[in-house]
């Protein structure tokens, strides 16, 4: 089935409800689709045929969700690319993913001259220009609707395929752990193009909800537009918190806002108390990766029982805990995390790592996974190696996380004065830090050769969907300790 | 992944909450999986191994529940089937159908079924107070490992057995969730067969969310008050049946407090019904259309209510519905014709199937026999077929009816069809040709009794002559249609 057809349904149930609201713009589910099926027309009336990889770029949420299901609608296969100051690497993935064709929701002017590509075509030009009706184009369950990109945090990007099935089940099973229905207002506060954004605004336009865009800020857009759901990475949720605490307000930052969901890396117990109490009692933390969709949910329970806690295993999905040899390891012991779900990515194309086999997909994550199906993620399995002393960073960082005012932490190692491995908690905590404490804890836990120096930082770079980039940290850390040594 | 998986991690988290309430008994999660772990063990301890099919014959929620978890535990296939006075041939034909190994049962000592392959009969009541030195493990299974055999009537209403995998049930159970969303303060209330599918489906994601099943014990309104029952499982038959009590009895001149949902399964449920469930029971109705063979397709429900409360309910959001003809080709929108479903939580296909092309499972859909339009890709209108009468939810084939109707001998011809009464319920109707008179009330007594109560015949109309083509087949829309012109068949105002 085609992911426009569920949307086309709700367009003929509630015509007149609004589906995209961005600033001052609504698109009620009648417009949304007559925009798609003239986009659908036009892209048709240009050569794009089924299977043709079309390029994307639109930042903005109409525009990306418009050109999304625009091609969607022809059978084509959607790449999502962010040309922010003309990345090169990002433009590159135009090529590496064979896209015959570009979209943008730039100005009529734009163009990218380093790529051959058989039409270039802005979404002004798409939505205004006529062109003969095309009926909706019938697709296979199995068959690509998207590419995403690997975030990249370990290295070079890879295209990841999704099937239209696939991406549909993404949504659908988002919205049990999310329910939503025609009332539900979702307000989205980061770019729509990544499979964490797109399960969950397309979960709603499945439901009949509306997909709110952070126009012109995310809290602007959370309060005029009664948002009831609020989807974050911890960079955003932070940034909303800052506004907050400014404010001063003692109750959450709006009255309609029912939930919201935090997603993209570990978030320290200091901040889940600070976004309960400053944005919304019902806060849900969610693990997953673009190759897997959701994977685990902690909510609030969870949170204040087991705060380091990633989340409970969802019930559609399998984790198995591999160690190196690749046995299946029980309950509570650590290792690679192996993932079977129903709304898998099909694959890398062209990939030969062995990742996707046997209709399971090898995660760079490790962890742990307890009889109650609560999962411990705990880094991607690097390892802090103190003179023969080996640690889980993971392991690190919750024991340094346990005082209220670390709101972020990373455990690395720099060469000490002797060349040996030394331990650095590197650590973003405003309201000042209690460091002989800490260093007790970790006394306390590991013993006395790791006992980290600490460094404090203002903040720590992360990546767009909010994942720590923990190389910079690295750097920054070893330039801030340059002058001690 | 094995079904019971996350049933069984609900009981590590919070093992002292209850799982099932049936009268004023209630078993906590650790107690049922205890339960279930123990009716494995001495399931395996008599030879059930995986893969074995088991049939479960035990009517009511108790036994549907443990035997068919335990059945999965071992990664066994588990069957429900139905023992009835008179219809020993047909429970043989089914256990033979599915390969029944093994019989878990709380009939009779004597009970036997004409099945070959059925190696052992065991007691359920004997595995359950049996003690056991150690309790077997959960077999690990795979999403392609079969859970369950379905028995349907299908589309023809001769008995089908339908496969279903644990990936798909799993599926099929979250899916609903997301319709219906469920958690642990949930009191599923199942109104209807436990061992059906349908059931099935509903009691196991209660249970994968933490809430408790409830089992009716005789009057479905008084166990909803009394547990507080959040969501109703009915057919239109029980649903009908709650609302006349309700109408007669003040404490429900206002809907019950707790009840978000009342889901009504089976078949379509006339509008003024509709109004009164409404009123009486709950102010939330949720009218699902869908087979054995592909699970729900399409809900009535507060979205459809205000467009088109008499469709058959908008599509799935997860379904592919198209109308074909008698070929298999897609016809124009808003064409009448067979309607083909697909939907990645449908069922694996059917048992004993040998001609693959003449198969309803054929190139990833599913080949119904519910003849309908579909408006704008999104409503869809079932239109009676004629040959297959659901009365109520109960499906019987009109030629099954008819031979019953023409065991008399003094009854030439017949035809047997449904019409709807002054409440909109679909009512039995026989038209016969007998010129030398007839006894009704043995017809009657003998169709109630193949078929049920629903099955009494609202009117018996006794004509001259039926029409016929030229092969000499009856023209039955013709005969029904001429009953119709004179007037009101059942003669009820």
């Amino acid at each position: 089935m085609n992911i426009v057809e569920p949307i086309a349904r709700r367009a003929v149930l509630q015509p007149n409800k609004p589906a995209l609201i961005m600033g001052d713009v609504t698109l009620t589910y009648s417009d949304l689709m007559a925009n798609v099926a003239k986009i659908g027309a036009n892209l048709s009336e240009a050569g794009v045929r089924s299977h043709d990889v079309v390029a994307i770029v639109a930042p903005g949420l109409v525009g990306h969700v418009l050109l999304t299901l625009g091609v969607a609608y022809v059978g084509a296969v959607s790449l999502p690319i962010a040309v922010g100051q003309a990345d090169q690497g990002e433009v590159e993935m135009i090529e590496v993913c064979g896209a015959s064709f570009l979209t943008h929701s730039r100005g009529d002017g734009f163009k990218l001259d380093s790529v051959t590509l058989r039409g270039q075509m802005s979404l002004a030009m798409l939505t205004q220009t006529a062109a003969p009706p095309v009926p909706m184009a019938h697709v296979e369950p199995g068959e690509i609707c998207r590419l995403f990109l690997s975030s990249g945090t370990t290295g070079r990007r890879k295209p990841i395929e999704m099937s239209h099935q696939g991406m549909l089940l993404n949504a659908l099973l988002t919205g049990i752990e999310f329910p939503a229905d025609s009332q539900d207002r979702s307000l989205l506060t980061l770019g729509p193009a990544l499979l964490y954004t797109m399960m969950f605004w397309l979960r709603s336009l499945t439901a009949g909800g509306a997909v709110i865009a952070a126009d012109p800020t995310p809290l602007e857009a959370l309060r005029k537009h009664r948002a009831t759901f609020v989807l974050a990475s911890p960079i955003s949720a932070t940034s909303l918190l800052k506004v907050a605490q400014i404010e001063g307000r003692l109750a959450p930052i709006s009255d309609h806002l029912r939930r919201i969901c935090v997603g993209g890396s570990a978030v320290s117990p200091a901040l889940q108390g600070l976004y309960r109490k400053h944005l919304c009692a019902n806060l849900a933390l969610v693990y997953g990766a673009t190759e897997t969709g959701l994977l685990a949910v902690a909510d609030t329970e969870l949170q204040q029982r087991d705060p380091t806690a990633t989340g409970n295993l969802v019930a559609w999905a399998e984790i198995q805990v591999v160690g190196e040899d690749g046995k299946v390891l029980g309950p509570g012991e650590s290792g690679r995390l192996r993932v079977r779900t129903p709304g898998l990515a099909n694959g890398y194309p062209g990939d030969e790592s062995g990742a996707f086999k046997d209709g399971w997909f090898l995660s760079g994550d490790y962890g742990t996974l307890s009889r109650e199906g609560v999962l411990h993620v705990g880094g991607r399995g690097d390892v802090l190696n103190l003179s023969g002393r080996k640690l889980d960073p993971g392991l690190v960082e919750s024991v340094i996380a346990q005082d209220s005012a670390v709101l972020e932490c990373v455990a690395l190692t720099v060469p000490g004065p002797l060349g040996q491995p030394q331990l650095v908690a590197a650590v973003v905590a405003p309201q000042g830090l209690d460091e002989e404490a800490l260093k007790q804890r970790c006394l306390a836990a590991f013993g006395k050769n790791c006992v980290p120096k600490v460094v404090i930082l203002e903040s720590f770079p992360h990546n767009e969907g909010g994942k720590v980039l923990r190389r910079e940290v690295q750097a920054l850390a070893e330039r801030a300790l340059l002058p001690a040594r | 992944m094995n079904v019971i998986e996350v049933i069984a991690r609900r009981a590590v988290l919070r093992p002292d909450d209850p799982a099932l309430i049936i009268e004023d008994r209630r078993m906590s999660y650790s107690d049922l999986m205890l339960n279930v772990a123990k009716v494995a063990t001495g399931m395996r301890a008599a030879g059930v191994g995986r893969h074995d099919v088991v049939a479960i014959l035990a009517p009511g929620l108790l036994g549907q529940i443990i035997g068919s978890l335990a059945v999965a535990h071992l990664g066994a296939v588990s069957v429900a089937l139905i023992a009835e006075g008179g219809k020993g041939v047909a429970l043989a034909a089914a256990a033979a159908l599915c390969d029944v190994k093994y019989v878990v049962h709380n009939m009779p000592d004597e009970f036997h079924i004409d099945a070959p392959s059925i190696q052992a009969y065991l007691k359920l009541q004997s595995l359950l107070s049996g003690t056991y030195e150690e309790l077997v493990p959960m077999v690990p299974t795979e999403p392609e490992d079969m859970f369950r055999i379905a028995m349907s009537s299908g589309t023809t209403g001769r008995p089908k057995a339908v496969r279903y995998t644990h990936g798909r049930v799993i599926l099929r159970a979250q899916l609903t969730i997301g319709l219906y969303p469920s958690g642990p303060g949930d009191r599923t209330l199942v109104c209807l067969g436990a061992g059906l599918l349908f059931s099935v489906i509903y009691w196991l994601r209660t249970l994968m969310c933490g809430g408790a099943v409830v089992g009716p014990a005789g009057a479905p309104l008084e166990a909803a008050l009394r547990h507080r029952a959040t969501f109703l499982l009915s057919s239109p038959a029980t649903a009908i049946d709650m609302l006349q009590m309700a109408r007669s009895d003040a404490r429900f001149s206002r809907p019950l407090p707790d009840l978000k949902t009342l889901c009504i399964g089976g078949s379509t449920v006339a509008v003024p019904i509709q109004e009164a469930l409404r009123k009486h029971i709950c102010p939330n109705i949720a009218i699902n259309y869908g087979t054995t063979e592909t699970g729900l397709v399409a809900v009535v429900d507060q979205d459809v209510m205000d467009i088109d409360p008499t469709s058959s309910g908008r599509l799935m959001p997860w379904v592919e519905a198209e109308v074909v003809d008698a070929q298999g080709n897609p016809l124009p929108a808003g064409e009448q014709g067979v309607l083909r479903i697909r939907s990645p939580a449908m069922a694996n296909g059917y048992i004993g199937a040998t001609d693959a092309s003449k198969s309803a499972f054929r190139d990833g859909w599913f080949y119904s026999n519910d003849v309908a339009t579909i408006s704008q890709g999104t409503l869809v209108y079932l239109s009676g077929r004629g040959d297959v009468l659901n009365l109520s939810g109960i499906k019987v084939d009109a030629a099954r009816v008819e031979a019953v109707v023409a065991r008399d001998p003094a009854v030439l011809e017949c035809v047997a069809f449904a019409s709807p009464d002054d409440q909109g319920v679909q009512r039995l109707i026989v038209a016969v040709v007998a010129p030398d008179g007839l006894d009704a009330e043995a017809l009657s007594a003998r169709c109630t009794q193949a078929f049920g109560k629903r099955f009494e015949p609202a009117a018996i109309k006794i004509v001259k002559a039926f029409p016929h083509n030229e092969g000499g087949k009856i023209l039955r829309d013709e005969v029904i249609r001429t009953i119709g012109q004179e007037g009101n068949p059942l003669g009820m105002n």
